[in-house]
């Protein structure tokens, strides 16, 4: 049962010297719905970002599992490689001050190449396109396309990605949007339905393509507080059919209800995970506590 | 004789030649607006290239070279009188081997005409690089981003999602660039072409009907230019409307409901 889909390995990414994740390490089961929470400006956008290669991660790697095979999602290669260079330049650098006899500066050289090679073996990444089309994201603005209706939203990226027939993509795309209560708004044009609907259709949009996990940016933050019920249901529902997810949220109280595992994210580090009743009931870490009196004690 | 007396004569015993004028100009104005349009798309998408930090060496340079050809070529054919443009290639363009002047001749076409299709092509293309971009830089990266998270390589986003809007958004700029280009095309007649502007002289040539002659021509422009002034007025009115937008799909609308 406990089958791995995701798996995430002390993930590091820096906009320019800024650390914004800092070793993040995180496996991902069939079935499991994570909440991540955390402050702003923790991380936990970027977090996922770095999980769809939105961003490039500088360190660390990303797994995802198929049934046959596994890809690696991450291309942290390059900044692994670079390090490695410039670590040896800089080991041999100081051998040389040293004096150190030329055998020794060989070995390091070698070690320098064959960390390298091993790193070779480990890319055996290619078609990022496919990943993205089982690991796919829900943002927090919707980001429709403007230019479709609901229905050709839905359909497009199963004829472009998947080449599902225009027939079969249709089918597919009326039983997502059932599924998320608009089969009355299918002909209905982006600008012309609520922000709660257009939530519901780029979640539909996102299950039209058979995702193994959804990942969820704040999907309902940017929404009317009349429609973040519908838009939370919706994503209660898919938890109940077995979902996997990863949902970004600052709704504690959904988090605890729909979350099999909660981790809270501050300055790019994982400083609690746990169930959700051990994390919101009981944390541990004192910075965990601060911050979640700070929600609850305001939602209360 | 009265002035209106010169213009009936110049009417009746000319108006082949400034038929062969109107039909000159209009020839260059749309050609030079719908090439220039492709080549717009082109070098646009070739001036947006982002160079990514883990790009490969040699694909980094690829990408800059082209960046900078790009930039090249809108800036000087923006930045340079259009007639300017035309004489350096009219007489340039026998440095690489090309004689404009014997390419044979049939009706309006001749080396003339070619040659005045170029320059005005690639100096609306240049044009048209700048609406583009403008165009694309003002969809929200949003979409894009969605569209790549859902797996669609960066074409089929680009030319699904993104550009489509673009063009759509755009549209009232393109359409006016061929407004500019039913004008301006009176300044090809520097390299011996004869388009509407130049059909004058050949008209009045004779008879020294100067002034008719040129309130003919100016009536006509104003004519070309009216009828597309209403027809960016009537395509935009329809745009703002909500039902009209670029799509894709071909399939045609049908009303689905679902049980
Ligand atoms: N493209 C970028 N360039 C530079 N810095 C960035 C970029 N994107 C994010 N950051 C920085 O990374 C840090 C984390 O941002 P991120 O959006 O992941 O936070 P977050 O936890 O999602 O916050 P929020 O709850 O406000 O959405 C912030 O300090 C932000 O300024
Ligand atoms: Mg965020």
């Amino acid at each position: 049962m406990n089958k791995l889909i995701l798996s995430i390995r002390n993930l590091k990414k820096y906009f320019d010297n800024n650390v914004v994740l800092d070793g993040i390490s995180l496996d991902v089961n069939k079935g499991d719905v994570i909440s991540i929470i955390g402050s702003s400006g923790s991380g936990k956008s970027t977090f996922l970002r770095c999980i769809n290669r939105l961003e490039d991660s500088n360190d660390g790697e990303i797994y995802y599992y198929d049934d046959k095979k596994s890809y690696r999602i991450d291309n942290s290669a390059y900044y692994q490689k670079k390090k490695i260079k410039s670590d040896t330049r800089k080991r041999i650098k100081t051998l040389k001050i040293k004096k150190a006899s030329k055998e020794e500066i060989f070995k390091v050289k070698k070690e320098g190449l064959n960390q390298l090679k091993s790193l070779k073996n480990k890319n055996d990444i290619v078609d990022i396109n496919y990943v993205r089309s089982k690991v796919t994201m829900v943002f927090q603005n919707f980001n429709l396309f403007n230019n479709m209706d609901v229905l050709e939203n839905c359909i497009i990226a199963q004829r472009k990605v998947l080449h599902r027939s225009y027939e079969e993509a249709k089918e597919i795309a009326l039983t997502q949007l059932k599924r998320v209560g608009l089969q009355d708004r299918v002909n209905y044009r982006v600008n012309e339905i609520s922000g709660g609907q257009k939530q519901r259709v780029a979640i539909a949009r996102a299950l039209c393509m058979n995702p193994e996990v959804l990942l969820f940016d704040e999907p309902t933050s940017a929404l009317d507080p009349e429609m973040v019920g519908e838009v939370l249901d919706v994503i209660k529902e898919l938890s109940s059919e077995g979902m996997t997810m990863i949902i970004v949220t600052h709704e504690m109280k959904f988090a605890h209800e729909v979350s099999t595992k909660v981790v809270f994210l501050d300055q790019g580090k994982v400083l609690e995970e746990g169930d959700p009743e051990q994390v919101f009931n009981n944390p541990k870490n004192s910075r965990t506590k601060e911050f979640l009196q700070r929600y609850i004690g305001s939602n209360k | 004789m009265s002035s209106w007396d010169k213009i009936v004569k110049l009417l009746e015993d000319y108006y082949q030649t400034f038929l062969n004028g109107v039909i000159s100009t209009l020839l260059l104005a749309i050609v030079g607006t719908g090439i220039g349009l492709l080549i717009g798309i082109i070098v646009a998408l070739g001036r947006n290239i982002k160079i990514k930090e883990t790009d490969r060496f040699i694909i980094k340079i690829l990408k800059r070279v082209t960046k900078v050809l790009a930039s090249i070529y809108v800036n000087f054919f923006r930045g340079t009188p259009m007639m300017v443009q035309a004489m350096i290639i009219f007489f340039g363009s026998s440095l690489f081997g090309i004689n404009w002047t014997n390419m044979g001749s049939w009706w309006i076409f001749n080396g003339y005409m070619y040659c005045g299709l170029f320059v005005i092509t690639i100096n609306t293309g240049a044009y048209m690089s700048e609406i583009i971009r403008s165009g694309l830089n003002g969809i929200d990266k949003g979409q894009e981003e969605a569209s790549r998270s859902l797996g669609m390589s960066y074409w089929k986003t680009m030319f699904l999602v993104i550009m489509p809007q673009a063009l759509r958004n755009t549209l009232p700029t393109i359409l006016n660039e061929y407004i500019v280009n039913v004008k301006d095309s009176s300044v090809l007649n520097v390299i011996g072409l004869t388009e509407l502007y130049a059909s004058v002289s050949i008209a009045t040539n004779k008879n020294y009907f100067k002034v008719e002659g040129y309130i003919i021509i100016a009536i006509i422009y104003l004519v070309l230019t009216l009828l597309a002034t209403l027809l960016v007025n009537i395509i935009q009115r329809k745009l703002d409307g909500k039902k009209i937008f670029i799509n894709p799909f071909k399939h045609t609308k049908e009303v689905i409901s679902y049980e």
